[in-house]
């Protein structure tokens, strides 16, 4: 089954995409007309606009998912596998001609020539500016400037079209004339052409990485392909032209020499360590701008401009010769252009980050498969499973062992014959460390649930430590005032402030996760606890006096009913609150959990596992949402309306 | 069952930032007879309210006493009943839950005291309701059932602060049919605040109307329309002429004290 949704994962897509259409064309229809049936008795902002509207909610989501499908570039190569293979026989031109398109002004503002030349004089100027004389000898401060005017004349030198020796010129032409070929060759239309075995028998979609085959499989490929290696052949070619008459030559050398002797150049002051270092960086400054010109690399733009509209040409016909996929491209790889790099051709843009749907639910289905040995799981936890969990564990966390010790009597003595004979207060303490087998019952496992159990044990505590304090503060003037400062003063730091060293004082274990999801829950049920026993009516109060309730019943049956609306929206809220922070808390320090899933797959740049995490703690989340709207609606049905 | 009596009670009230002094009451002084029906009408802010909510023991008088029979009123206790002007029920609980938690409060099951809950139901006229949630019930019903909840504890005064202030028309001649019957029933004492001047009259056997700055009994009347409402449609009463000539007098009285505060202010 799984094999076969795999090797057929483009007409299962296709499918699923079909559904999304249809779901959110029909969405759309039948809410305009619930909105038309509507209007008429509904003006704006009237609240009951808001109410229902669940076909909208699958717009929203239709929409999410053809988005998602959209960008995550799996459609393109699905339906067009033959387009993509093109557009990488493109991509492999374009990389062949980016050496000689990286020197001319084509895909920058600048051209390479023209950037070097105003940057070097530039720093050369700033250069002559701070010549340190104090370093130099009177003498070899002359030479530095002959150095420095030198490699200004030597910039401007080959910056004029008179200094371009012949033998350049020639170069530079035939470059010319193979880009004016290749400009021919992509206007006239691809001879037949055979794809070969090797070609064929290229990976399809989906099955393997790189994703796109980089062997030609069509005719217009095999075009784009052939030209290709021309291109690179050319680059190559252009990449050897070097700008050097014999004027420049010379000057070359004897800079070069002069730099060299400056540099070795005793200096009367060489005893001064500090005058001999500022020395030594200003002659290696030098030397950098002067290397930085001496290949011969800069180019007089009128020589180069041939070269530009050529190259801007065969650009421009490539861009003709692609035809019906540049559609393609635009419509259906909206995440940017095919890359061809060494090995691979690659789609640049969101399909890097954002990976297909179908890969994300395949990678989900590994990471829930129990089956550990076979792969399953993640760092040898399950996602969400069961296991056998030995009673005398729960028995040992519930009795602290220094109870043991207050047991009357004293443990077990070695004997004469060297046994032990432990008494029943060494059974005791080993009941108290859970080394005493009472069977074992089944309990869920792996890493959602580890994440859940930090989350509803630090909800529980918070609940039952919480929601007594924070009444206690709504009827009680002592002791409103008093905790007051206590909690005011921890609870707006976030959560994560506190993680480092809740994290160092209670180690990275998860009684630490525990104790900072707790402080988080605690002061957000003790403020909504205590809004709501505040928020009791008066008139209330007084008519359970009236009927001759004690101050505690009033307490237990009055301002806790009273006050469970807004109990119930605490626990909403710290719920909400306490799973985020979690993931960020398990990010930190752990072993198990989804954060730790999180963390781990970034260090990897694992981008499947990265989305599958996010969309557990998304659903899990509004999960908890929905349990909480559920359960408000069904327990407190008065909410709202005292 | 006992007499209630106040003497020389005297409410000031002062303000905790500025130290003003606001002289609620002085001075009042009366007593009431078991199973007297007595309303309470005049001006807003004549401190009306105050001197119930004293009766009911939530706040004590600065000077002066309030005696229940031979027993000084110190707190709020359950032989007070109190009725608020809207219900002030427990949303939380069922109709019946409402009406037993006094019961519940002094320790008796809900077993043993439903079907006491039964009877007063029925008493106020809210049959079937037992097990409704009290949101769900209209204003009227919900006063009804804040009148069970007072009753069923058995109370030796009834207190109501402007019970009937939040109905409509309708629903409160209902209910003022409904006081007088109670009061016939079960023979309480009931104070009755309100500011409808009609409803004093027709509620009150005694009637005292209240001056303001200080608060005083202004004027008590003793009046018989309380007496014909137990047999007669109190539109009846209404029309009568003795009933229309008490009342113009006492809103010229209202009238004229109002005037003396806006002209004084």
């Amino acid at each position: 089954m799984l094999d076969w949704l795999s090797d057929n994962r483009a007409i299962v897509a296709a499918i699923i995409i079909l559904l999304l259409v249809g779901a959110f064309l029909w969405s759309i229809a039948y809410g305009i007309r619930q909105t038309r049936l509507r209007e008429k008795d509904q003006v704006f902002g009237d609240p009951e606009r808001t109410v229902g509207g669940w076909f909208w909610a699958i717009c929203g989501v239709s929409v999410l998912l053809l988005a998602w499908f959209y960008f995550s570039w799996g459609v393109a190569r699905a339906f067009f596998p033959q387009a993509a293979n093109e557009l990488c026989q493109v991509g492999k031109l374009h990389e062949a001609v980016s050496p000689v398109t990286s020197s001319l002004a084509i895909k920058s503002r600048y051209s390479k020539s023209k950037t070097l030349l105003v940057r070097n004089s530039k720093q050369l100027e700033s250069l002559r500016a701070r010549l340190p004389v104090e370093a130099f000898t009177v003498s070899d401060v002359s030479r530095v400037k002959i150095v420095m005017s030198n490699t200004q004349r030597l910039i401007n030198m080959m910056a004029t079209p008179d200094f371009v020796g012949a033998e350049t010129m020639r170069e530079i032409e035939e470059v010319n004339v193979g880009f004016a070929g290749i400009t021919n060759a992509l206007a006239t239309a691809p001879e037949q052409w055979m794809a070969s075995e090797k070609a064929l028998a290229q990976p399809s979609w989906g099955t393997s990485e790189p994703e796109i085959p980089l062997l030609p499989i069509s005719a217009r490929g095999a075009k784009f392909d052939t030209l290709a290696t021309e291109a690179a052949i050319l680059s190559k070619k252009f990449l050897r032209i070097r700008n050097l008459s014999p004027p420049a030559k010379s000057l070359i050398d004897e800079t070069k020499m002069m730099i060299a002797a400056l540099k070795k150049s005793p200096s009367a002051n060489d005893k001064d360590l500090k005058l001999v270092k500022a020395r030594t960086t200003y002659m290696k400054a030098v030397d950098r701008i002067f290397k930085r010109i001496d290949d011969g690399k800069i180019f007089p733009a009128s020589v180069m401009a041939g070269m530009q509209s050529s190259v801007q040409t065969m650009l421009y016909q490539l861009e003709e010769a692609k035809g019906g996929l540049s559609y393609v491209e635009t419509l259906f790889f909206p995440g940017g252009d095919i890359i061809k790099s060494r090995t691979q051709c690659t789609e640049q843009g969101p399909g890097r980050w954002l990976p297909k749907p179908t890969d994300v639910i395949a990678t989900f289905f590994a990471l829930a498969n129990p089956d550990l040995e076979n792969g399953g799981g993640y760092k040898g936890t399950t996602l969400l499973w069961w296991k056998w969990l030995p009673v005398a564990h729960v028995v040992a966390i519930l009795i602290p062992d220094g109870l043991v010790d207050l047991l009357p009597g004293s443990y077990g003595e070695l004997d004469e014959s060297g046994g032990f004979q432990p008494n029943y207060k060494d059974w005791m303490l080993s009941l108290a460390q859970g080394d005493v087998y009472m069977g074992a019952i089944p309990m869920l496992d792996g890493h959602i649930w580890d994440s859940l159990f930090r989350v509803l044990v630090a909800m529980f505590f918070g609940i039952t430590l919480g929601v007594p304090l924070g009444i206690y503060m709504g009827v009680s003037r002592f002791c409103k005032s008093f905790f007051d400062p206590l909690i005011e003063l921890y609870r707006p730091v976030p959560p994560l402030a506190w993680a480092p060293l809740i994290l160092t004082i209670f180690g990275i274990q998860d009684d630490g996760k525990i104790f900072l999801l707790f402080m988080v829950a605690f002061a957000i049920m003790v403020i909504s606890a205590r809004t709501g026993a505040t928020g009791a009516q008066l008139s209330k109060i007084r008519a359970s006096h009236s009927l001759g309730a004690s101050d505690q019943q009033i307490l237990r049956y009055v301002i806790l009913p009273n006050a469970l609306p807004e109990i119930m929206t605490g626990v909403r809220i710290s719920i909400g609150v306490c799973w985020g922070t979690l993931v960020a808390a398990e990010m930190l320090a752990g072993t198990t959990g989804v954060g730790f899933i999180e963390n781990v797959a970034r260090t990897v740049s694992d981008y499947e596992l990265i989305w599958v995490t996010i969309l557990i703690m998304g659903l899990l989340g509004l999960i908890f949402d929905l349990m909480m709207r559920w359960a408000i609606a069904r327990y407190i049905p008065w909410r709202g309306k005292g | 069952m006992a007499d209630l009596t106040c003497k020389d009670l005297c409410m000031t009230f002062t303000n905790q930032q500025s130290g003003a002094k606001v002289e609620a009451l002085s001075d009042i002084n009366f007593t009431l007879k078991k199973g007297e029906l007595l309303s309470v009408l005049g001006p807003s802010g004549c401190g009306k309210t105050t001197l119930l909510n004293m009766i009911a023991g939530f706040i004590t008088p600065t000077n002066g006493s309030i005696l229940l029979g031979d027993r000084l009123i110190e707190g709020p206790g359950a032989d007070r009943g109190m009725v608020f002007q809207q219900g002030a029920l427990f949303e939380w609980l069922t109709v019946a839950k409402n009406v037993d938690f006094g019961l519940r409060m002094g320790g008796a099951s809900e077993a043993k005291s439903r079907e006491r809950v039964e009877k007063w139901l029925a008493t106020v006229g809210l049959q079937g309701f037992a097990d409704t949630p009290t949101y769900q019930l209209s204003g009227g019903m919900q006063q009804r059932v804040a009148l069970a909840r007072c009753l069923i504890n058995d109370p030796e005064v009834i207190l109501m602060d402007e019970p009937l202030g939040a109905l409509d028309a309708l629903t409160r001649e209902k209910m003022q049919s409904l006081v007088l019957e109670l009061w016939k029933k079960t023979g309480k004492t009931i104070v009755i605040i309100t500011h409808s001047v009609e409803e004093a009259l027709l509620l009150g056997e005694r009637l005292f109307v209240m001056a303001p700055r200080p608060g005083r009994i202004h004027k008590e009347y003793q009046l018989p329309f309380a007496e014909w409402g137990l047999g007669r449609s109190l539109r009846d009463i209404k029309l009568e002429k003795e009933f229309s000539a008490v009342r113009e007098e006492i809103l010229t009285m209202i009238w004229n004290m109002e005037e003396e505060i806006m002209g004084g202010a």
